[in-house]
C-alpha cells in the first residue's frame, strides 16, 4: 500500500516535472493519470460508460 | 433390387451427405453407395406434413418446421451461405460445460477441405487476429460471405455410376437382432413400408438432419421399450440453437476496429472475446458484428449526444454503429425432442419439441455486452449502449439446428463416438448438427461439412481416433 501511494505520488510529481519541462498543461495530464488509475466503469440503462465521462457530460449539460 | 452390393448406405441428401459422398469417392474408385431421400426433387405438400411437430417453449411448431427440409438437397435449399470455423475454445472443456473429445488441430485440414468445397478462395479459413488495442481480450473472427450452394441438382448423383440414388424412401427406423449390429432399415416407398436387408459389413450414414436423426432413432421397436438407436437414453436430448439479437446495442466507434488485413467485401465482420475473458467471466462464446450506419434514425435517442461529447474529450472522429449479435447456447438435457402418439403417413410417430432460452445463455450475451463495452470505453475507442430489453425479449432464433446425438469419448454421456460412430452399433454413423456436443456461434455449414469429410476418410479406413 505504502509502496503504490510512493509509487502514485512520484508518477504524478514527475508527470508534472516533465510537463512543465514541454510546456504542458500539467494539471489535465496529472488528472487523466488519475482517471486512468481511479476511474470506474459504471453502467447506466445499459450505456456502458465511466466516472470521468459522466461528469464531463454532467458538466456539458449544465 | 440387390441391396447388399452397396458398400456404404446414406439416408438424407443434404449437403452432409454430399460433402461426405465427394470425398468418400475421391479415395475410392469402386465401393458402390446407396442414397435414400425421403422427399423428391422439390418440396412437396405431403412431404413438409412429414416434419409437422408440435412444440413448446422460445419457438413455435412452424419455426422448426421451416428449418428442415424433407426434399433432395434438405436444408441447402435454404441456408444463406455463410461459413466460419468454429473457434478453438469451443472444442475444449471448460468449468460450466463439456468439449468435443475431439483435438481441434485435427480438425483444420478438415476444414481447409470444407472451406474448398464452399468458396475458390481457402486462405482465410481459419483467420483470427488478435487485436492488441483490446489488451488481446478481443479477437477478430471474419466470416466468409459465400454464395449459397445449393444442392438441388440430383442428375449429379444420377449420372454417377457408383452412386443409386432412391428419392421418396422414408426411412421409418433401424432393426436389429443383437443390438450390435443394424440388419435392416424399415423403409416407406411407393405407398408401403419394406425392409432393405442389411449385412455386417455394409456401413450405414444416418444424416437426416438434427430433428431427423432423432426421430429415427427415437422410433418405437416392436420388441423391446428401449428403441434401436436410443439405448443411451440421450438422443433427442441436448437440442441447440443459436440465438441472434438484432440489434443488440448502439455503439460509437473509432474505425479502426474495422480495418483489418483480410479483404473486408467478402467478410462479414465479427469480434469475439478472449479464451481468457470467457473463462474468467463465466461466459458462454458470443460474436458481435458492427454495421456502420450514416443516418441517427435508427439510433436510440437518448444515445445520440454521447458521439459530440466524445468525440470532443477523446479529440477522435468517431463513426456511428449497431450491434448485432449472436450466443452459444449450453447443451442442456431439458431441451429435446420426445416422439409423441400421433403418426404421419408415412406410419412414424411425430415429436414435440421443447426448447426454450435459458437465463445463462441470455445473461451471458448481456455479460458479454458489457465485457465489449467494457474495454471499448477503457481504450478510448467506443462505446456502447446495450439495449438490455431487445436481448431478453426480442432475440430469435437462427434455425441451426444442432445437438439431439452428441459425440463424445464417454458412452454414458454421448450417442455416438469421435468417429461418429454410434456407441451400440459397429455399422451405424452418425452425421450432421446432431453430432454437436457444443454450439459455439458460428454457422454450423462448415463444421457440418468438415466432420463429413473426416467421416469420409474415417470409412475409407484412414486416420481412426
Amino acid at each position: 500500500m505504502i509502496l503504490f501511494k510512493r509509487r502514485t505520488f512520484i508518477k504524478i510529481i514527475s508527470t508534472i516535472l516533465v510537463s512543465n519541462l514541454f510546456n504542458l498543461r500539467g494539471l489535465a495530464i496529472t488528472n487523466d493519470i488519475l482517471e486512468d488509475e481511479f476511474d470506474e466503469i459504471i453502467e447506466i440503462d445499459g450505456l456502458i460508460t465511466t466516472r470521468s465521462i459522466q461528469r464531463f457530460r454532467e458538466n456539458q449539460l449544465r | 433390387m440387390i441391396y447388399k452390393n452397396y458398400s456404404l448406405i446414406v439416408i438424407g441428401s443434404s449437403h452432409a451427405s454430399q460433402t461426405l459422398i465427394d470425398s468418400f469417392l475421391e479415395k475410392n474408385k469402386k465401393s458402390k453407395i446407396l442414397v435414400l431421400e425421403g422427399g423428391s426433387d422439390q418440396e412437396t405438400e405431403m412431404n413438409r406434413k412429414l416434419t409437422e411437430n408440435t412444440s413448446y417453449g422460445s419457438h413455435d411448431s412452424n419455426y422448426w418446421q421451416n428449418h428442415w427440409v424433407r426434399a433432395y438437397g434438405g436444408t441447402s435449399r435454404k441456408w444463406e451461405g455463410w461459413i466460419g470455423t468454429l473457434e478453438r475454445e469451443d472444442f475444449e472443456k471448460n468449468n460450466f460445460r463439456g468439449g468435443w473429445d475431439i483435438d481441434y488441430d485435427s480438425m483444420l485440414p478438415h476444414y481447409k477441405k470444407a472451406y474448398e468445397y464452399y468458396s475458390d478462395e481457402t486462405k482465410s479459413y481459419k483467420y483470427e487476429k488478435n487485436l492488441e488495442y483490446f489488451s488481446n481480450h478481443i479477437k477478430f473472427k471474419p466470416i466468409k460471405i459465400t454464395k449459397a450452394k445449393r444442392f438441388t441438382d440430383s442428375n449429379k448423383f444420377e449420372k454417377n455410376k457408383q452412386i443409386t440414388l432412391e428419392k421418396e424412401s422414408n426411412v421409418i427406423k433401424f432393426l436389429t437382432k443383437n443390438r450390435k449390429i443394424i440388419s435392416g432399415i424399415e423403409v416407406f416407398k411407393n405407398g408401403k413400408t419394406d425392409i432393405i436387408p442389411i449385412q455386417p459389413e455394409q456401413k450405414i450414414v444416418l444424416a437426416a438432419g438434427s430433428l431427423g436423426n432423432a426421430q429415427i432413432l427415437l422410433q418405437p421397436s416392436s420388441t423391446s421399450d428401449i428403441a434401436i438407436g436410443n439405448e443411451s437414453g440421450l438422443v433427442g436430448k441436448n437440442l441447440m440453437d443459436h440465438f441472434q439479437t438484432m440489434p443488440s446495442a448502439d455503439i460509437i466507434f473509432d474505425e479502426k476496429i474495422l480495418k483489418h488485413s483480410v479483404p473486408m467485401d467478402n467478410f462479414y465482420n465479427c469480434f469475439t472475446l478472449s479464451k481468457d475473458l470467457k473463462i474468467e467471466n463465466e461466459l458462454l462464446n458470443f460474436q458481435a458484428s458492427i454495421q456502420q450506419i450514416n443516418q441517427t434514425e435508427h439510433m436510440q435517442k437518448s444515445f445520440l449526444d454521447e458521439i459530440s461529447l466524445l468525440s470532443a474529450q477523446w479529440n477522435k472522429k468517431l463513426s456511428l454503429g449497431l450491434i448485432h449479435s449472436r450466443g452459444e447456447i449450453l447443451p442442456q438435457l431439458h431441451n429435446c425432442i420426445k416422439l409423441t402418439n400421433e403418426k404421419n403417413w408415412v406410419g412414424q410417430n411425430k415429436f414435440r419439441v421443447e426448447f426454450s432460452y435459458s437465463s445463462k445463455d441470455l445473461m451471458s450475451s448481456l455479460n458479454s455486452h458489457r465485457k465489449f463495452g467494457e474495454l471499448l470505453v477503457k481504450n478510448k475507442i467506443g462505446m456502447i449502449k446495450i439495449r438490455n430489453d431487445d436481448i431478453f425479449r426480442r432475440s430469435f432464433g437462427t434455425g441451426h439446428i444442432m445437438g439431439t446425438t452428441k459425440l463424445g469419448k464417454n458412452r454414458e454421456d454421448s450417442v455416438c463416438d469421435v468417429n461418429l460412430k454410434h456407441h451400440n452399433y459397429d455399422n451405424l454413423y452418425l452425421l450432421g448438427s446432431s453430432v454437436f456436443p457444443t454450439s459455439g456461434v458460428i454457422n454450423p455449414t462448415l463444421t457440418i461439412a468438415a466432420l463429413a469429410d473426416r467421416l469420409a476418410q474415417r470409412l475409407n479406413g484412414i486416420g481412426q481416433s
